[in-house]
């Protein structure tokens, strides 16, 4: 992983989700940690699986893959663990990536095209490749809406 | 992921730390949820209530099947398995709450822990299980959520339910 030299506004970390490549704010990243025990129980938020304990912390796990490239990741080696702000109140988030990540630094990102949707920020300029840039917080708002356990009415 | 950015924005208060607490976990379907010891006022075994539920027919709330009647009010008897959708187990227990109208109908009792760290619920949950759980109770083995005792049936729900209530029990 590279290490953070320059500017921290023009830091991002380049994860993997299967066969497509995102980037986020390096600053909203805590941890790349390999994959722990995920504790599941009943709940109706989309997208957030279960729960790891990371330092005697309950981190949630949110599947971002499935809203972004269509499919779960079948199989996942880590999970980055970025922080949420909510409101005054900020807490971490556990996102199964695929493989290991990538810092970069120094890298300037260009606006997002009309076409893509809000919860992308900008696009990375990299050898090439055009990669998008996660705004997390409008991602976990652009989850489909909850539905309750079946047959029980809300 | 080694090394951490250097500099990150402003950090915002962190959030409220653990709290202790006796529990008791039971388990429903192969799922062990967890409810304040102190909110279980009896457990009783299926059998015995036999002579004192009452089938309630009503098809609004699929999870509620029977009432208890308990100093003169009426309890609806909760299937948690039904409630959570979880798939079909053999309840042999319920769990009488205190100062609520509102039983459990569990498989099984796994653990009464005397105190057990319980953490808040994550912000990340944001649906219904907001108003089920008062946390998650952390164990060496797993993270088991705390349901809370007036989670499952809303005012709402008691309304609507003691209506149907009205038009008629049949004794078991």
């Amino acid at each position: 992983m590279t290490t953070l030299t320059e500017s921290v506004e023009a830091a991002y970390v380049l994860l993997r989700l299967g066969e497509q490549r995102f980037a986020v704010p390096a600053e909203s990243v805590d941890e790349l940690t390999g994959a722990s025990q995920l504790h599941k129980f009943p709940h109706t938020t989309p997208l957030v699986e279960g729960v790891i304990v990371r330092r005697k912390r309950v981190v949630p796990v949110r599947d971002i893959a499935s809203l972004l490239t269509g499919r779960a990741l079948r199989m996942h080696r880590f999970y980055l663990v970025v922080r949420r702000r909510y409101g005054a109140v900020e807490e971490p988030e556990a996102i199964p990536v695929t493989g290991d990540c990538e810092l970069l630094s120094g890298v300037i990102a260009f606006p997002r095209g009309d076409q893509q949707p809000d919860y992308i920020s900008g696009n990375l300029e990299l050898a090439g490749e055009q990669i998008p840039l996660l705004d997390l917080e409008k991602l976990a708002a652009a989850a489909p809406q909850a539905a309750g356990p079946a047959g029980r009415p809300v | 992921m080694s090394g951490a950015p250097q500099a990150r924005a402003k950090s915002a208060p962190a959030v409220a730390g653990p709290r202790q607490e006796p529990v008791l976990v039971f388990v429903v379907a192969g799922t062990q949820l967890a409810i304040p010891a102190g909110a279980v006022h009896e457990i009783r075994s299926t059998d015995s209530l036999a002579g004192e539920a009452a089938v309630l027919e009503q098809a609004d709330f699929p999870w509620v099947r029977h009432t208890l009647e308990r100093g003169g009010t009426m309890q609806y008897v909760v299937s948690v398995g039904a409630f959570f959708g979880l798939p079909r187990s053999r309840p042999s227990l319920v769990l009488v709450l205190r100062s609520v109208r509102c039983a459990l109908l569990v498989d099984r009792i796994e653990r009464m822990d005397a105190l057990s760290t319980i953490y808040a619920l994550p912000r990340a949950f944001q649906g219904e299980e907001r108003r089920w759980y008062l946390g998650l109770a952390l164990f060496e083995d797993g993270v088991v959520p705390m349901l809370n005792p007036e989670g499952l049936l809303t005012r709402e729900h008691l309304e609507r339910l003691d209506a149907r209530h009205l038009a008629g029990a049949v004794p078991v």
